[in-house]
Parts: C-alpha cells; structure tokens; sequence
C-alpha cells in the first residue's frame, strides 16, 4: 500500500477551491500511482498544496522541475540530505488580495514540501538551482561514484 | 527470479510504458480576481510560457488568454517522475461593461499573467459630500 500524503485541507475541506485542490491532488495519486511506478518519500509536514513536478534522469544525472508560479527564489529552501531532496516554501497572499479582498481565488496558497528519494547518490556541491517564469530547476549531477562504469572482461 | 529482481523489472516496464518527451494537454489556468477601487486585477497561473506565444485580447465582452509552455529541456532523458501536464493555456472571462476597454493592461512576471481591467470613471466609488 502506497504512503499518502497527510494534508490538512484534505480532511477538513472548505467549498470551493479547496474541493478543486483535493481533486487535484486525488488525480496526482492515481497518476503517480499507475504511470511512474514512484513512490513519493512523503514527509509529516502539513502541506497546504502539493506543486507538480518533473524529473528527469539523463547521463549527467537527474533534472527537478516544480511548477511554482508567483514565488520568488528567496520563498523557496531546498535541502539536500544523503539521497533525499527536499524542497519546500511557503507561498504568501498577494498585497492586493489581502488589502482589498477576492472575488475568486483558484491559485494555491500557502506552505509545501515535497521530498524525493533520489535512485542513486549525487553530488552535493555541484547542485544548481533556476527559476524562470515561474518554474524551478534543480540539476544534480550524479555522484563519481555512481557513475555508470564499464567493466573490461579479460581474456585469459 | 528473486523478489528484488522482479520488482525492479516492475519498475523498469513503468518507466518505459509512460510517455516521454513533453506534455500535450492544453489547460485552464488557475486565476485569482481581485477588485480594487479602481480596476479588477485578474491573476492567473501559468507557469513556462514563453513571451512570443501569449497574448491577450478583447473581442466585444470577451477576454481571452492564451499561452503556449516552452520546450521544458529534458535533454532527452528518461522521466522517472511526472506531473507537470500543461503544454499550454487557454481561458476566456466574460467582462461588465464597467470596464474601460482601451485602458487593459497585461504583465507576465515569475510565471503569473496579470490583467489589469480599469473601471470607467462612472462605476468607480465615489464619496457624496453632504450639504
């Protein structure tokens, strides 16, 4: 049995964008489930919203990306521990919103964490992170050690 | 086979039976309205579009936006995880005639489209003095 995620909002939902986001993140979990194979390492934290991601493993090593529209590079923190990424933020109300209320909010709010247990070790030091137009981009090139190796088979 | 070897085989056929390379499905962005004394502001999500592909424009009292997600580089790599779905975004809002036409303004920044529809001089509060 897959690990779910614990959200907040999932048990206590509120009408209506709370309802799209719960479809959402239901529609995540049958994907994840019967398209990648993957499990998400889930960690405890409540998060308010889940934001989708990409990743991608290629011969240098593997390519994060997270859909993150409206954040801004210093709202985001990324960790890396032994193989296990984590990236996590909050995302804040905008000033408009706030002063002068909503007719619609559909836009997710609030904090996240998504952690991913990465297949093989990379190298910590040479990690990258973007963002541009909204979309995050974490490259971790894979550890010396776990690159792949020919082995020569002697004759003898 | 031991269970390990058939687990990994399990996890090898998902990956290779799930579709590379970039998303097709054209979707409605999140949008955000807020009203402010003087305009609404519309905020809408939509993360990856490139500047060529957007635009935004007003037919009678339609507005309508569009966008079209720029390659996201793989660099042909195996996906071991996906979710992002969007290739592009489409929505249209309906628009009260309060709002000045010609005064529409639109700013892509960090992903968000932001429409600015400015409210006609008459529609906007106004205080009424007492004698």
């Amino acid at each position: 049995m897959a690990l779910v995620r614990w959200s907040q909002q999932r048990d206590l939902p509120t009408f209506p964008s709370d309802v799209l986001s719960m479809q959402r993140e239901i529609n995540r979990m049958f994907d994840s489930f019967f398209r990648t194979g993957w499990i998400e390492d889930t960690g405890l934290a409540p998060a308010a919203w889940s934001p989708a991601t990409d990743i991608v493993e290629n011969d240098t090593g593997y390519v994060v990306k997270v859909e993150l529209p409206g954040m801004s590079k210093d709202e985001v923190k990324i960790t890396m521990q032994e193989n296990q990424l984590s990236i996590r933020g909050e995302k804040k109300h905008e000033e408009e919103g706030k002063e002068n209320g909503y007719h619609r909010i559909e836009r997710s709010y609030g904090a996240f964490q998504r952690c991913f247990a990465l297949p093989t070790a990379v190298d910590a030091s040479k990690i990258d992170a973007s963002f541009k137009d909204g979309i995050l981009t974490v490259t971790l090139p894979r550890s010396e050690a776990a690159k792949p190796k020919t082995i020569e088979v002697k004759a003898r | 086979m031991t269970k390990n070897e058939r687990s990994m085989t399990r996890r090898e056929d998902a990956v290779r039976s799930f579709p590379a390379g970039r998303p097709e499905e054209i979707l409605t962005p999140s949008a955000d309205i807020v009203e402010t004394p003087e305009s609404f502001v519309l905020m809408l999500d939509m993360p990856g579009v490139t500047r060529e592909s957007l635009t935004v424009s007003m037919e009678q009292n339609v507005l309508k936006v569009k966008g079209t997600v720029g390659e996201l580089p793989h660099n042909g790599g195996e996906m071991l995880f996906r979710e992002i779905r969007a290739a592009g975004y489409d929505r249209t809002f309906n628009i009260g005639e309060g709002v000045d036409r010609d005064r529409i303004d639109a700013a892509y920044e960090q992903g968000v489209l932001t429409v600015t529809l400015p409210k006609r001089e008459e529609m906007k509060p106004r205080e009424i003095s007492i004698r």
